[in-house]
C-alpha cells in the first residue's frame, strides 16, 4: 500500500468526503420520493404537460379577467407579458385562478395573441381556469387553438377576425344573436350599423397608405342566465386619439376650444358639436352613430376604451386610465328590451 | 307623377358595407356610381321622382349612406335637387331617412 493511504490527512478527508456522498446520496433517494410522490395520481400526459409547462414562465392572470371591469390591472398584466415577450421568454398565461370572466377579455387576450408582430415568435403558451363554467367559455373560444371546426356552431362564444368590414359576417353573428335573444332569426339594422363603422374604423390605420393593415376581432357571447348577447370588438392600431383621421380635428379643438384631455375629445367626437364648427373635413360619423344606436334603443350597456380612456356612455362616465390601451375597444348588449325587425 | 324605383336589397345587395372598396364590398361609392346615379339621371331627365326602398337589408354603415347620398350631392354640387328628386321607404329602420336627408344637406358644407 502506497504511504500515502494510511496518512491520518489522507483518511480525514477520505472519511469526510464519504460522508458527504453518502449525505448527498440520501439526499437525492429523498428528493427522487418526494418527486414520485408529488406526481402520484398523475397520468403521464399530465405529467410531460406539467414538465413542459415548466419551461414557460408562468404569468398568474388577475382573478377578476375582464376587460370591461378591471381595465386597468388587465393593462398591466399585458403589460407584463410584453417586457416577457421583449426579453424573448417563453410565456404561460396562467388563468388557472381566475373567478370571473368576460368575452371582452376573451377577444382582447385573443387579439393580442394571435398577432405576429406583438408576440415576436416568442412561444406563448395557456392553461384553463379551473372553475368548469369558466374553462368551458374558454375552450370554446378556441384562444389557445383547439376550438375544433370554425363553422360548427357554439352555445356560448363565437370569434371572427378580418382587415376589412365585412356585411357577411356582421350578418351571421346578428342572426345567431337574435335567434338567442329574441327566439328567431331577425334583423337589427343598429347592431349592424355598428358592427360595419367599427370594421371600417379598423381599416384606418395611423398612416394613410396602411389602410386595411389591420386586424379587428369580434367576440360574441351569449349569457343564458341573462338572456342577452354581447359584442365585444377590438382592434390593436393606435386607438381613436392617435389615428392618422383625428391629427387635425384633435388641433382644432385644442386651439378653438382648449380642449386637450381624451376625455372631452371623446365627448366631442360622440356629440358631433363642435364637428362643424371646426370645418374639418372630417367624414368619421362612425362613433356618433355608434352612440347614436344606444340612443334609439337599437343596444344597450354601450362601452368604449381606447388610448388613455374608457367611457360608459350608458352611464355618462368617462374615466382617465393610468395605463394605455393602444388600439379601440367597443362593448355592448343586445337583449329583448332592444329594437329589431323580423 | 311617375316614379321610378330602387330597391336596394333586390338591385344591389342585402349586406351594404362601407363607404370605399378597399375597405370591404358593396361599398357606397360603388352603389352610387354603378346604380344611384344612372338612375336618378334617368329620373331628373323623365321629370319623375325615385323612391329608395330601404327595406330588406341587414341594415346600413353611415359611410355607405353618406357616400352614397352624400355623394349624389356633391356630384350635383348642391342638396335641393337631391332632395327633391329622391324619396325614402324605411319600415325597417324608421331613422334612416332622417340621416340620410342630413348627410345630403351636409354633403356640400365640407
Amino acid at each position: 500500500m502506497k504511504k500515502i493511504y494510511t496518512t491520518n490527512e489522507y483518511k480525514k478527508r477520505n472519511t469526510k468526503r464519504a460522508k458527504d456522498r453518502l449525505k448527498q446520496r440520501l439526499l437525492s433517494k429523498e428528493k427522487a420520493k418526494g418527486k414520485k410522490k408529488k406526481l402520484m395520481g398523475i397520468s403521464v400526459v399530465q405529467q410531460r404537460e406539467q414538465r413542459d409547462n415548466n419551461k414557460y414562465e408562468s404569468l398568474k392572470a388577475p382573478t377578476n379577467f375582464s376587460f370591461v371591469e378591471n381595465t386597468v390591472e388587465i393593462l398591466a398584466y399585458f403589460e407584463n407579458i410584453q417586457r416577457h415577450i421583449n426579453r424573448r421568454k417563453p410565456i404561460l398565461i396562467n388563468l388557472k385562478e381566475i373567478t370571473n370572466l368576460t368575452n371582452d377579455a376573451i377577444v382582447l387576450l385573443l387579439a393580442f395573441i394571435k398577432t405576429p408582430k406583438i408576440t415576436k415568435k416568442v412561444p406563448i403558451r395557456g392553461n384553463y381556469p379551473k372553475d368548469n363554467v369558466l374553462r368551458k367559455i374558454f375552450q370554446e373560444s378556441g384562444v389557445f387553438g383547439v376550438n375544433g371546426n370554425e363553422s360548427e356552431p357554439k352555445n356560448y362564444i363565437l370569434t371572427r377576425q378580418n382587415k376589412k368590414a365585412e356585411g357577411g359576417i356582421a350578418n351571421e353573428l346578428i342572426k345567431r344573436a337574435t335567434k338567442i335573444v329574441f327566439g328567431q332569426e331577425a334583423r337589427c339594422p343598429g347592431v349592424y350599423r355598428a358592427l360595419m363603422e367599427s370594421m371600417a374604423n379598423t381599416c384606418y390605420h395611423a398612416k394613410p397608405q396602411h389602410i386595411a393593415h389591420e386586424t379587428w376581432w369580434l367576440t360574441v357571447y351569449h349569457d343564458k342566465v341573462q338572456n342577452k348577447v354581447s359584442f365585444a370588438f377590438i382592434d390593436l392600431g393606435v386607438g381613436i386619439f392617435k389615428s392618422s383621421k383625428m391629427t387635425g380635428f384633435r388641433e382644432k379643438l385644442s386651439s378653438f376650444f382648449g380642449i386637450t384631455d381624451n376625455r372631452d375629445v371623446l365627448r366631442e367626437i360622440i356629440s358631433g358639436r363642435k364637428m362643424s364648427s371646426t370645418k374639418i373635413p372630417y367624414r368619421g360619423k362612425g362613433l356618433p352613430n355608434i352612440y347614436k344606436g344606444l340612443e334609439r334603443n337599437y343596444y344597450s350597456k354601450l362601452k368604449i376604451i381606447s388610448n388613455d380612456v374608457k367611457a360608459d356612455l350608458t352611464e355618462n362616465n368617462y374615466e382617465k386610465l393610468s395605463k394605455e390601451f393602444d388600439g379601440t375597444f367597443l362593448y355592448w348588449e343586445l337583449n329583448n328590451t332592444n329594437r329589431w325587425t323580423s | 307623377m311617375d316614379k321610378l324605383i330602387i330597391k336596394i336589397a333586390d338591385d344591389y345587395t342585402t349586406i351594404p358595407g362601407v363607404r370605399e372598396e378597399i375597405e370591404g364590398d358593396f361599398p357606397g361609392e360603388e352603389f352610387l356610381e354603378k346604380i344611384l346615379l344612372p338612375k336618378f339621371k334617368q329620373a331628373l331627365s323623365e321629370n319623375k321622382k325615385l323612391l329608395i326602398d330601404l327595406d330588406g337589408t341587414a341594415g346600413y354603415a353611415t359611410s355607405f349612406l353618406e357616400a352614397a347620398f352624400g355623394g349624389l350631392a356633391r356630384e350635383y354640387k348642391q342638396s335641393k335637387i337631391v332632395l327633391d328628386t329622391l324619396e325614402f321607404k324605411s319600415d325597417d329602420d324608421p331613422f334612416l331617412e332622417d340621416d340620410i336627408t342630413e348627410y345630403i344637406k351636409e354633403a356640400n358644407d365640407k
